[in-house]
């Protein structure tokens, strides 16, 4: 089932080795604290971008108006899931797990673009380019070559 | 009669120290003379809301059945907050017939002379949400003339009528229409004023606490 999945979708995971693959990428590179972190602040901005963007004339109205610290944290903390009534249980599970999944591949594409020296310049790869299948380049140099990286791990496929 | 209402355009007018305020322009405001309000009446409060609801909707049930009613026993019973009903039905298909029956329901309450708190107006809103998932396009007249003939003392069958007959569509029209002039595209949304002030406008169930953060109650 998955192998005719994958032949009908090149270049998309569908296999189980795709996702164990995916999973051991996304669980190496969180490792690192400063990864981890980045997909924390990411998993935040994103879900504040959700909740605040609800209800624009109330976080401007907490935060331009004369009130007092703690009426606007009250007003503000409270339109997020759980913290609020504003979503229901299935309804807030489901945010942080999209605002989650949005840290960790922010976090994902930040090391894939550090670690691959990738940039816009003449002579480099570009973030775009390197997205396809394309064979692995060596680790460029001076660079901390990590085990989720398929130029050390073989294809991983 | 509303104490201070203009109606019209131009800047609140805060009375101060409990007195009346009047009513800025605000569209959520426009034709606020006819719609079901829980005492004070309006301007009269320190602190006034002004909520376009849907009785089919899930997330006005929610807001129902927590920081409105907390908002309703704390600050509307000591004279601090006057709450306006206004119906936009928007979201299931038996939230409009829902919402003519209770426009049916106020007019009947209006022509015995009763107030625009009476309870049959409230009393079926409250029903609406605490039932919400049993009712449906095929049975929101069967039982709110059910509720209505066992748990008030409206005709109920006459009430009813009148809503399957949309006599009372103009005051949904009303309402829809100062939502739409106020940019109020979901359900519920709520107008906050204080003292002849606009404050701000919460869309979606939210907590007690910000509410209360909001209108300084």
């Amino acid at each position: 089932m998955s192998g005719a999945l994958g032949r009908s979708l090149p270049g998309l995971p569908t296999g189980r080795a795709d996702w164990r693959l995916m999973a051991r990428t996304a669980r190496l590179v969180l490792g690192g604290p400063g990864y981890a972190a980045l997909a924390l602040v990411a998993s935040v901005a994103a879900l504040s971008l959700f909740v605040l963007s609800l209800n624009l004339p109330l976080v401007e109205f907490a935060l331009v108006s004369d009130l007092a610290l703690g009426s606007r944290l009250t007003i503000l903390v409270g339109l997020y899931p759980f913290l609020g009534p504003g979503f229901g249980v299935v309804q807030g599970v489901l945010l942080l797990v999209v605002a989650a999944l949005t840290g960790v591949d922010v976090a994902m594409a930040v090391y894939h673009v550090r670690e691959h020296d990738l940039s816009a310049g003449p002579g480099a790869g570009s973030s775009a380019s390197s997205s396809g299948r394309s064979a692995p380049a060596a680790p460029p140099a001076g660079r901390r070559c990590w085990r989720a990286c398929s130029r050390c791990s073989g294809s991983g496929r | 009669m509303l104490a201070g209402c203009t109606g019209d355009a131009g800047g609140g007018v805060s009375g101060g120290d409990g007195e009346p305020w009047a009513l800025p322009g605000h569209p959520a405001l426009a034709g606020l003379d006819g719609q079901p309000v829980i005492s004070p009446e309006p301007g009269e409060a320190p602190a006034l809301v002004v909520g376009f609801e849907d009785p089919s909707c899930i997330s006005c049930q929610r807001s129902e059945q927590g920081p409105l009613q907390k908002l309703q026993s704390d600050h509307v019973a000591a004279g601090e907050l006057t709450f306006v009903y206004r119906g936009l039905p928007i979201t299931y298909p038996w939230g409009r017939p829902a919402t003519q029956a209770l426009e049916s329901t106020d007019a009947a309450v209006r022509e015995a002379g009763a107030g625009r708190d009476a309870p049959a107006f409230w009393g079926l809103k409250d029903h609406y949400y605490a039932e919400r998932e049993a009712f449906s396009v095929d049975n929101v007249h069967e039982r709110t003339e059910a509720y209505l003939a066992s748990e008030t003392d409206r005709d109920a069958a006459a009430v009813v009528e009148a809503a399957r007959e949309k006599r009372h569509d103009d005051q949904v029209s009303v309402d829809t229409d100062a939502a739409e002039r106020a940019d109020a595209v979901a359900t519920p949304t709520f107008f906050l004023f204080r003292e002849g002030e606009f404050r701000t406008t919460i869309t979606g169930a939210q907590s007690y606490d910000v509410f209360a953060s909001a209108l300084e109650l």
